[in-house]
């Protein structure tokens, strides 16, 4: 198998060259007085909303080539072992469990379709002349769906990248690739902010600090659902937690600081937690800093509680089926769900642009993909058409594109029950801005070299994707829809006039 | 005299002491030298290791009085060869080659830099004898003791089949942080016989007594050591640092134990405090690591299961992921052995597997799981490549990390074996992405770029190593799905080690970290696996990259590259030989200087964050709660941002390298803080909300419930029961702005004057735990 990383010594290369996020500037500043001008533009709502598949999506069971060549590639790379993870041809019919299937094992013995068997969910849907998503994305991309409505949109083959990466450049060892390939935790870095692990600033948040004059407070500019996330992260913005039930922020309850808890009186235990619970003594920088959070805990999360108890409209959720077996839990969905609530009171919030960070985990399908990457596109399937019928039922799809971002795509070949660490992957952008019901990008030959004779694959190397698209070009595409100017993405993304593709066309090239 | 043979241990000190007071650090290395026997004639200078210098044992073991530290074996550990018997000399790539860890003593090699010259340590020094019980002494002349052997009393802990570590003494520091370091390394000597009063008075005037004249003896001769006391009398602050430091050994002070019981167990508690104080701390950590194993995880959670169900067998469906919490906290509030569960815990979040993963949550797979706990449990004082070969091994890390049932590749090449253990092995558990220095900091090339542990290619070679592996008790030769299967095994096989099926396993050539494995006619899994996990135990990253992590666990969240080398260098030699003894590595943590001296804490990034397991015990075992059906069911903390074995991702609930972002005052000084970055407005409230429910009524959703009696008993007097309350939950060391706050919260509950006051004294206790449970001063372990 062919090594696609970087020896040492190219690898050394690379560290100088892949510069950091703002080493340029500190362009928190920068950004801040840039947007002057795009703050009075900015009379209208916008969001951003970040989906994370955490763990490094299978991109080659989610979007595939269906043409003869290529489906018999995909079919001997992932029929194999003792659990095969390819999914099944267009058109064929799903088959029930315990029902025997037409196929056989890889080793050529009888097969039984068992609950987590690619069998039980029928052929791929074809979406275009070449290409399929998996079976169980059906609401997004069946009839009737955002797909064929055309607000679902893919980006095929995107990931970080130095520069413009060739195999031959790769092979050649002349190109610059980022660190840490296959890294999780670096490649989640890179995505989110270009750095490496340890990077304080993600993209998100850099993006809110530039629209920091839209909004009047900058509290709700940009809110993850999931914690402390890096993409969201800004200098000066700092992301808000959200929990994706009521209430939408933790308060300190009654029992701690009701107005006279534990039997005291006139006010004065209570006065005194809650100056002790926030108290910065400029002792210690650990305390400060965690007495800083705690106040942001006291000082937003009524407000946010108020504001978004008052926001209706978003239909509850409802179960779904699990694809192997009972019913599947709709943690993605309710997260949408919240933002979507948050987004509907956001001029009570004072906010007019928002970046929102949801995540769901479990993407890291070394084993059992077949029971694990199933319930993962089932939710995301139910999750990504709820959000796509409430925000357009709330008047707010035009307003709003949704993104995927994974910590890198997998290996086209299975290990036997699942799938490697990759780098490239394909993507979804979804709202009522998108133009949507097209694969952006170019979508890669799949195969591994030698496949079939003679057969060498310009787009992967080994069993991996090269990206042909940069995140940065996917992001700057959000951050010009978004409001960014010119120079501000350019501040944020300073390689980025090393790619040549300024603007991916799911987002339409704001009239200037 | 009165000073019993028990007692002798301390004599050193006396030595030391008057080797610093007499003027020079030497005379203090030389003296303490000669104390613990090292030095044979005394005409031999220490080894040097990077800087240090090993001047003594402290158990030289009654078999080997004339063996000291500095002869012991080049080796670094029991598997030797760096490059093991099968390895083919090419070397395939960037990745360096396993080689002894650079603080191994090689004899006397280049003089280190740091190292101001040869002289030194032979100095102008009394002339060190080989026996320490002949040492001339001018102090109050303590009674002949027996001999060195006894310097190691039985009653440390340091058992004679764990020889204590050496003595080390690095010229580079100032003196007086040599001194205590010195002093640190020789009193891990407990007081037995509760007459540690009278020693400390002895010592006291015996100090005071040699620091009156101060002569300087001999002019120093080595004027380099970047100390301030070169030749000089150490001014009256040194001494009287000095002092305290040996008092806090012998006689600690409410803080020194309060920090102590933070950094090594799960919180204080009014027994632990008085351990401490009745063994002294370098004696309670001792008797701590010298504690055995009692009872496993997996006994504990077998009874617990068949108390909660009156029910066998085991294994059986229901069993959840609560029924392990449960055994967990009672444990972790209860059990006597509380830094073997401190640092179990610890090694949890370094050899990260999680009930996140459905197939180690779901029912009947629990107890695969509390058997991987075992494990960390185990071997939490053991050697660190025992706990890699059983953490490879484990059955609930082969579902974790899905190399259970990994098997070889396809004959066509296409389909490969699984990468993912090979790789967060090497990334997580042992070395790293970076080449590290001995002191943790990342190495540089000489293009002043870091330079990586490993390729791609290194994570593919070595997956083929861990394939052949699943449940025990397969058929000998299973068949594909047989062998891959996940489901949890029954039985024996659920809690057992997984096997070795050869047939699974790859028999082509294996490249990694510069070892090659080459192709083979016939499957040999279990030595390819000692190979593969001897070139990877060592690599010279392992011992920096898991100090740091533990010192991080434990003590502080961004360690000294000193520090780091301190410990990395026990890791890399215990001082028998050994490299890898973790119960070595543990004591040096905890009794560093780094991890002692309380005036650290005056630094404004020392310390870290508690984490909230580790808060939500404090708090229980601080004010005595129990659970009252005994069952400690639905203590539940993920809300607070951890729960013990349910970290998010194999990356745990931080990363050790996390720095908070934003406009936070860590963050604009790159200041490291994993626990930072599970730190949100919500868990932050929701800890405040946890305190609340605790002292009012419960620990939320359970029956674990405070016992308030003793600070309900004082609650008539605010500033007591204040006092009380930041003895348990600060060791005493409370602000006065948070002390007058509290004492005004409690003093706004009224005491009627007669009848029944309970009620508000309760109420009294409740607020005073809540306002200084809940403060940052508290949050944050300094």
């Amino acid at each position: 198998m062919s090594n696609f990383l970087a020896t040492r010594r190219q690898f050394l290369k690379i560290a100088s060259a892949f510069a950091p996020l703002g080493a340029a500037a500190p362009f928190a500043f920068d950004l801040a007085s840039m947007s002057a001008h795009a703050a009075d533009a900015a009379s209208d709502y916008k969001a951003l909303v970040c989906i994370m598949l955490a763990g490094g999506n299978d991109c080659h069971n989610t979007v595939m080539a269906t043409d003869a060549e290529s489906w018999d590639r995909y079919w001997k790379a992932r029929w194999v072992g003792a659990d095969p993870i390819a999914l099944m041809p267009i058109g064929k019919a799903p088959l029930a469990t315990r029902a025997e299937s037409d196929l056989k094992n890889p080793d050529g013995s009888a097969r039984e379709v068992k609950p987590s068997s690619p069998e039980r969910w029928g052929g791929v849907i074809p979406i275009t002349s070449g290409q399929a998503v998996h079976p169980l994305l059906k609401s997004l991309f069946g009839s009737e769906s955002p797909w064929s409505q055309r607000r679902l949109a893919v980006l095929a083959n995107v990931g970080p990248l130095v520069e413009p990466t060739t195999k031959a450049g790769m092979v050649s060892r002349t190109v610059r690739v980022p660190h840490s390939l296959l890294s999780h935790n670096d490649q989640v870095a890179i995505w989110q902010s270009s750095m490496l692990e340890g990077a304080r600033t993600g993209w998100g948040g850099a993006m809110a600090d530039a629209m920091t004059s839209a909004n009047v407070r900058s509290t709700f500019a940009a809110i993850s659902a999931s914690g402390n996330s890096l993409f969201a992260a800004g200098r000066e913005t700092i992301q808000k937690p959200i929990r994706s039930s009521d209430p939408a922020a933790t308060t300190i309850n009654n029992t701690a600081q009701g107005a006279n808890p534990f039997g005291s009186s006139n006010g004065v235990a209570s006065a005194s937690l809650r100056e002790m619970v926030q108290a910065a003594r400029a002792v210690s920088d650990f305390e400060d800093d965690y007495a800083e959070i705690t106040r942001r805990a006291l000082s937003d999360a009524a407000t946010l509680n108020a504001a978004v108890a008052k926001s209706t409209g978003a239909a509850a959720l409802t179960t779904i089926p699990d694809p192997v077996t009972g019913n599947l839990n709709t943690t993605l969905a309710a997260q949408l769900r919240m933002i979507i609530r948050i987004m509907k009171v956001a001029p009570e919030l004072g906010v007019r642009r928002q970046v929102f960070f949801v995540s769901i985990g479990g993407f890291d399908t070394h084993g059992s993909q077949n029971t694990s990457h199933s319930r993962l596109m089932a939710q995301l399937d139910y999750a990504l058409s709820y959000f796509d019928a409430q925000t357009r039922a709330l008047d707010l799809a035009d307003k709003v594109t949704l993104f995927t971002m994974s910590d890198f795509g997998r290996t086209f070949t299975s290990n036997g029950s699942g799938t490697d660490h990759g780098w490239g992957a394909h993507h979804l952008v979804l709202g009522g801005a998108v133009a949507g019901g097209r694969i952006f990008g170019a979508f890669p030959t799949l195969g591994v070299d030698g496949q079939s004779p003679g057969f060498q694959n310009p787009d992967m190397l080994g069993r991996v994707l090269i990206p042909s698209t940069s995140v940065f070009e996917y992001a700057t595409t959000l951050g010009r829809w978004f409001g960014l100017s010119e120079t501000q993405l350019r501040t944020i993304f300073p390689s980025l006039s090393r790619f040549g593709q300024e603007n991916i066309d799911f987002l339409p090239r704001p009239i200037s | 005299m009165i000073m019993s043979a028990k007692n002798f241990p301390r004599l050193p000190v006396l030595v030391a002491a008057r080797g610093l007071l007499s003027g020079t650090a030497l005379l203090a290395v030389c003296a303490l030298a000669a104390c613990g026997g090292g030095g044979g004639d005394g005409s031999s200078a220490p080894e040097r290791q990077f800087g240090a210098v090993v001047v003594a044992k402290t158990d030289p073991g009654p078999a080997s009085p004339s063996n000291p530290g500095p002869s012991t074996p080049t080796d670094p550990g029991p598997a030797s060869p760096s490059s093991p018997g099968p390895s083919t000399p090419t070397d395939p790539g960037p990745a360096p080659p396993p080689s002894p860890a650079p603080s191994t003593p090689t004899g006397p090699g280049p003089a280190p830099p740091s190292n101001p010259g040869p002289s030194t340590p032979t100095g102008p020094a009394p002339a060190p004898p080989a026996n320490p019980g002949a040492t001339p002494s001018t102090v109050p002349a303590p009674p002949t003791p027996a001999g060195p052997s006894e310097t190691g009393s039985p009653a440390t802990g340091q058992s004679t089949s764990t020889p204590g570590p050496q003595l080390k003494d690095d010229p580079s520091l100032p003196l007086l942080d040599r001194i205590l370091s010195v002093l640190r390394q020789f009193v891990p000597m407990s007081s037995t016989d509760g007459s540690a009063t009278s020693l400390w008075d002895r010592l006291k005037a015996a100090i005071t007594q040699v620091l009156a004249p101060a002569p300087p003896v001999t002019p120093d001769p080595d004027p380099t050591p970047p100390s301030s006391g070169g030749g000089a009398t150490p001014p009256p602050s040194i001494i009287d640092t000095l002092l305290e430091a040996i008092r806090d050994l012998l006689e600690p002070s409410d803080l020194a134990v309060g920090r102590l019981l933070s950094q090594a167990s799960f919180g204080a508690s009014p027994a632990s405090i008085e351990e401490v104080k009745s063994k002294g701390l370098a004696g309670w950590v001792d008797a701590q690591l010298a504690m055995p194993v009692t009872t496993t995880y997996l006994d504990a959670y077998d009874l617990r299961w068949r108390d909660v169900n009156n029910a066998f067998p085991l294994n059986e469906p229901g069993q959840l992921q609560n029924d392990f919490y449960g055994v967990w906290w009672k444990r972790a509030v209860n059990d006597p052995d509380q830094l073997r569960h401190r640092v179990a815990f610890a090694l949890s979040q370094i050899f990260v597997v999680s009930f996140n993963e459905p197939d180690l949550a779901s029912s009947g797979s629990i107890r695969t799981s509390v058997a991987y706990y075992d494990v960390l449990y185990r071997n939490a004082f053991g050697d660190y490549r025992t706990l890699l070969d059983e953490v490879t091994r484990s059955p609930a890390m082969g579902i974790y990390l899905s190399h259970l049932g990994n098997s070889k590749e396809d004959a066509n090449g296409v389909r490969t074996p699984d990468e993912n253990y090979a790789r967060e092995v090497m990334q997580l558990f042992s070395i790293g992405l970076w080449k590290l220095n001995a002191d943790g900091t990342v190495a540089l090339g000489a293009d002043d770029q870091p330079i990586a542990t490993y390729s791609s290619e290194d994570v593919s070679g070595l997956a083929k190593v861990f394939t052949g592996l699943s449940w025990s008790g397969l058929a000998k030769v299973p068949n594909d799905r047989t062998f891959a299967a996940r489901a949890v095994a029954t039985g024996a096989s659920a809690t057992s080690p997984m096997e070795i099926y050869d047939s699974r396993h790859s028999t082509s050539e294996k490249r990694f970290l510069g070892t090659v494995i080459p192709a083979s006619a016939t499957p040999d899994t279990a030595g390819d696996l000692k190979i593969a996990l001897d070139a990877i135990a060592n690599h010279p990253n392992v011992g920096p990259f898991i100090s740091r992590q533990l010192i991080q666990r434990l003590v502080t969240s961004n360690p000294s590259p000193a520090y780091v080398k301190r410990v990395a260098e026990v890791f890399a030699n215990d001082g028998a030989g050994k490299r890898g003894n973790l119960k070595a590595v543990v004591r040096t943590i905890l009794l560093d200087r780094e991890a002692r001296d309380a005036a650290r804490g005056d630094s404004r990034v020392y310390g870290k964050l508690r984490e909230p397991v580790i808060r939500t015990a404090h708090l229980i075992r601080s004010f005595s709660g129990q659970s009252m059906n005994g069952l400690w069911q639905n203590v539940r903390t993920s809300a607070l941002g951890q729960e013990p074995l349910t970290a998010p991702s194999v990356f745990n609930f931080w990363r050790p390298g996390f720095v908070p972002g934003g406009a936070t005052k860590l963050g604009g000084q790159a200041i490291t803080a994993p626990e930072f970055q599970a730190m949100t407005s919500l868990t932050n409230a929701e800890w405040a909300n946890h305190v609340a429910s605790a002292v009012a009524t419960a620990v939320p959703g359970t029956d674990v419930k405070l016992d308030l009696s003793r600070e309900i008993a004082i609650a008539g007097d605010s500033a007591a029961l204040v006092e009380r309350v930041a003895m348990l939950l600060l060791g005493g060391r409370i602000s006065s702005g948070l002390r007058s706050a509290t004492i005004r919260a409690v003093e706004s509950v009224a005491l009627p004057n007669a009848g029944d006051t309970s009620a508000a004294r309760a109420n009294r206790a409740r607020l005073a735990i809540l306002v200084i449970a809940t403060s940052p001063e508290y949050v944050v372990q300094r």
